[in-house]
């Protein structure tokens, strides 16, 4: 139950693609926490200005403590924010680089690209979080990508870039000669000569500075990020994946789950958003027949039709192998009549949450773990 | 005398309905007689695995007259660097090994600039030139599209010299035209997707200097509006929760057009069809447009 998933992790990691509705889902898990009297921080990506509103989060940046609760716990929000993280990050560990690495074209390119900074930062902000902040409890909303594997692959693929042997193959022994020319040697230099000749020289030239001016940061670079590779594999941590019912995303979310499982993580809660609305949910036999026998005939069509629909979304979840062959506990939530504006809003889906039958118990066993890591 | 290829590149917000509208889209076309590719982007087809097309053939029973195809942005770089080499691409990398991978990996902008290389080749390159009419691109959501469109001109105020420079301008000329590309804007009739769709809209006018047509799914036929309505002011259906909802969901459509109204669109408005069989959804889409 997610209840206890709550009690006995210390993170949350959620994940799924784009457009499910994870961060919500994220910010909801919260509540439920805070309801349970834990002190939890939420780590949203990309909330939308009515969450970053409710949450308390569009004045203040940082940590805030949301405003208008009132829980047995208390309940945290901050904004994952790349860029800002990427260059704190850089000033602390390498004051002297920072001007030159900022100064880099490439560097700009790479800190509005989507590529890789934002996993790294969302890792860096959690480890930093679980280690120094206090919380009992840290649900990390991670961000929009078409491969949910994408962030966990991110601390091997960042260790490998930044563990020194790139700016190494980058540094040459004579300074005399133009940064192009001395790497027209060997093998590999041959192949950046290749590159050059499609980019032009001064990219590979920008390209060679990058990793030349990150090298001092290398070691830090791939030191927190193996640190927070620990923190995603360590007992203590636990994965949500967020779905919607359709058959695309439940066949990307059975994926997830087997890679998962493969780098021997735990999912341990599958939440499908919007599966049907509230009003099937809740639709009792008698109204049914209400609304059949007084509706007229086009209206009456569109809710069978409706009805029909949601009924096969519905088996489509249960029925899938995923959630057949998944130990996680797999919890469908409804589609609400309104757009989330509010901390009720979120207090409505933590309500459900903590009410809710879910569809697979989840593995009964599980060992409390509150350890360190 | 032939018209100029096109190229249609539909996105919208993740979860909107964006690669069944635009299977629908080359459906459409195809039956207008035209030769339709209909390439979708990144590593993972959802095509394959919901219309039984075959990677193979590029073809699929259930979009007659429309080839498939997936780009990769990686797979296209390494492509580039292979066709403008001396060398096999086998080797190249060879050469590199993982680290020059890894390098490729994290120069940002050089796969997006591939992969826009790849779906602008035929308008660009004589050696490239295929011959469909048009190509309907199954493209990125939001933020990583525009990401995509913002590649080549970042690219070339970087870079300015050099080769890389000459083909951004190249491919920014053909994503500019009028008479090439066309921007397509999935979204659904609710308050935050119309936002961020006409945010959307703005973004890619920015980069491309192109207004997008918007397309607005899973629209409640206006038939049943008034049923509904009335029905939901008589005491006897106070606790029916079926309309109730549906009434909240009408006011969310009619706030949604009249906002699209406000900001000067004209929406293509596609119905809900309840329709959970993604083939069966693509031809029901495909006969409303």
């Amino acid at each position: 139950m997610l209840e206890s998933l709550l009690r006995e992790r210390r993170v949350i990691v959620c994940a799924g693609t784009g457009g499910v509705g994870k961060t919500t889902v994220s910010a909801a898990l919260g509540v439920l926490a805070a309801r349970l009297g834990l002190n939890v921080l939420v780590l949203t990506i990309d909330p939308t200005r009515r969450l970053a509103t409710a949450l308390g989060l569009d004045e203040i940046s940082g940590d805030v403590v949301v405003p208008g609760q009132r829980y047995a716990g208390r309940l945290t929000a901050a904004v994952v924010e790349p860029h800002a993280i990427f260059e704190q990050f850089i000033l602390a560990a390498a004051p002297d680089d920072a001007a030159r690495l900022r100064d880099n074209v490439l560097y700009r390119l790479l800190a509005t690209t989507l590529s890789g900074s934002q996993e790294f930062t969302s890792l860096v902000r959690l480890h930093d979080a679980v280690a120094h902040g206090g919380y009992d409890t840290v649900i990390l909303d991670t961000p929009p990508s078409e491969h949910t594997r994408d962030f966990l692959a991110a601390p091997k693929r960042i260790e490998a870039l930044f563990d020194g042997s790139l700016s190494r193959l980058f540094t040459a022994p004579s300074r005399r000669r133009s940064l192009v020319d001395r790497w027209f040697l060997g093998s590999t230099r041959a192949w950046l000569k290749t590159l050059s000749l499609l980019t032009g020289a001064a990219f590979v030239d920008a390209l060679a500075e990058f990793f030349v001016s990150i090298g001092p940061l290398s070691e830090v670079i791939a030191e927190r990020s193996r640190r927070a590779g620990a923190l995603l594999a360590s007992p203590s941590t636990a994965f949500a994946l967020v779905a919607s019912p359709d058959a695309a995303k439940m066949e990307q979310g059975a994926q997830f789950y087997r890679e998962l499982s493969e780098a021997g993580y735990r999912l341990e809660a599958l939440i499908v958003n919007r599966t049907w609305p509230l009003w099937f949910a809740q639709e009792t036999d008698e109204a049914r027949k209400q609304l059949d026998a007084e509706l007229s005939p086009r209206l009456r069509a569109l809710h069978r039709r409706m009805r029909r629909y949601y009924a096969e979304t519905a088996a489509g979840v249960v029925g899938s192998d995923f959630v057949r062959d998944c130990d996680a506990t797999v919890l469908p939530l409804p589609e609400w009549n309104t757009d989330i504006s509010g901390l009720e809003d979120l207090e409505r889906i933590a309500e459900f949450m903590a009410t809710a039958v879910p569809l697979v118990p989840g593995a009964s066993e599980r060992a409390p773990n509150r350890e360190g890591h | 005398m032939s018209d100029p290829q096109e190229i249609i590149f539909v996105t919208g917000k993740g979860g909107v309905g964006k690669s069944c509208v635009a299977a629908a889209l080359a459906l459409h076309e195809a039956r207008a007689g035209r030769k339709v590719l209909l390439a979708e982007l990144g590593e993972r087809s959802f095509y394959s695995h919901y219309l039984g097309f075959d990677e193979a053939s590029g073809a699929s029973p259930a979009l007659p007259g429309v080839s498939l195809a997936r780009w990769d942005a990686m797979a296209c770089l390494t492509e580039y660097i292979a066709g403008s080499t001396l060398l096999p691409t086998a080797t190249s990398f060879m050469l590199g090994g993982a680290l020059a991978q890894s390098a490729l990996r994290t120069a940002p902008g050089l796969s997006e600039l591939a992969l826009l290389g790849k779906i602008t080749a035929s308008l660009r390159l004589a050696a490239y030139r295929h011959d469909f009419d048009v190509t309907v691109v199954d493209a990125y959501a939001s933020g990583h599209f525009v990401a995509l469109l913002r590649a080549p001109r970042g690219m070339a105020e970087a870079f300015p010299t050099g080769p890389m420079g000459r083909h951004c301008g190249g491919i920014l000329a053909v994503l500019r035209d009028v008479a090439i590309s066309r921007y397509v804007v999935t979204t659904l009739p609710e308050a935050l997707p119309v936002a961020e769709a006409l945010e959307l809209c703005e973004q890619i006018a920015a980069e491309v200097g192109r207004t997008p047509r918007i397309v607005v799914n899973k629209l409640l036929p206006e038939a049943c509006r008034r049923e509904v309505v009335r029905r939901c002011g008589e005491p006897r259906w106070r606790n029916a929760g079926y309309l109730h909802a549906m009434h909240a969901a009408y006011a969310r459509q009619s706030d949604a057009r009249a906002h699209f109204a406000e900001a000067g669109y004209e929406p293509t408005c596609l119905p809900h069809c309840f329709e959970a069989d993604a083939s069966a959804l693509i031809r029901a889409l495909e006969r409303q447009l």
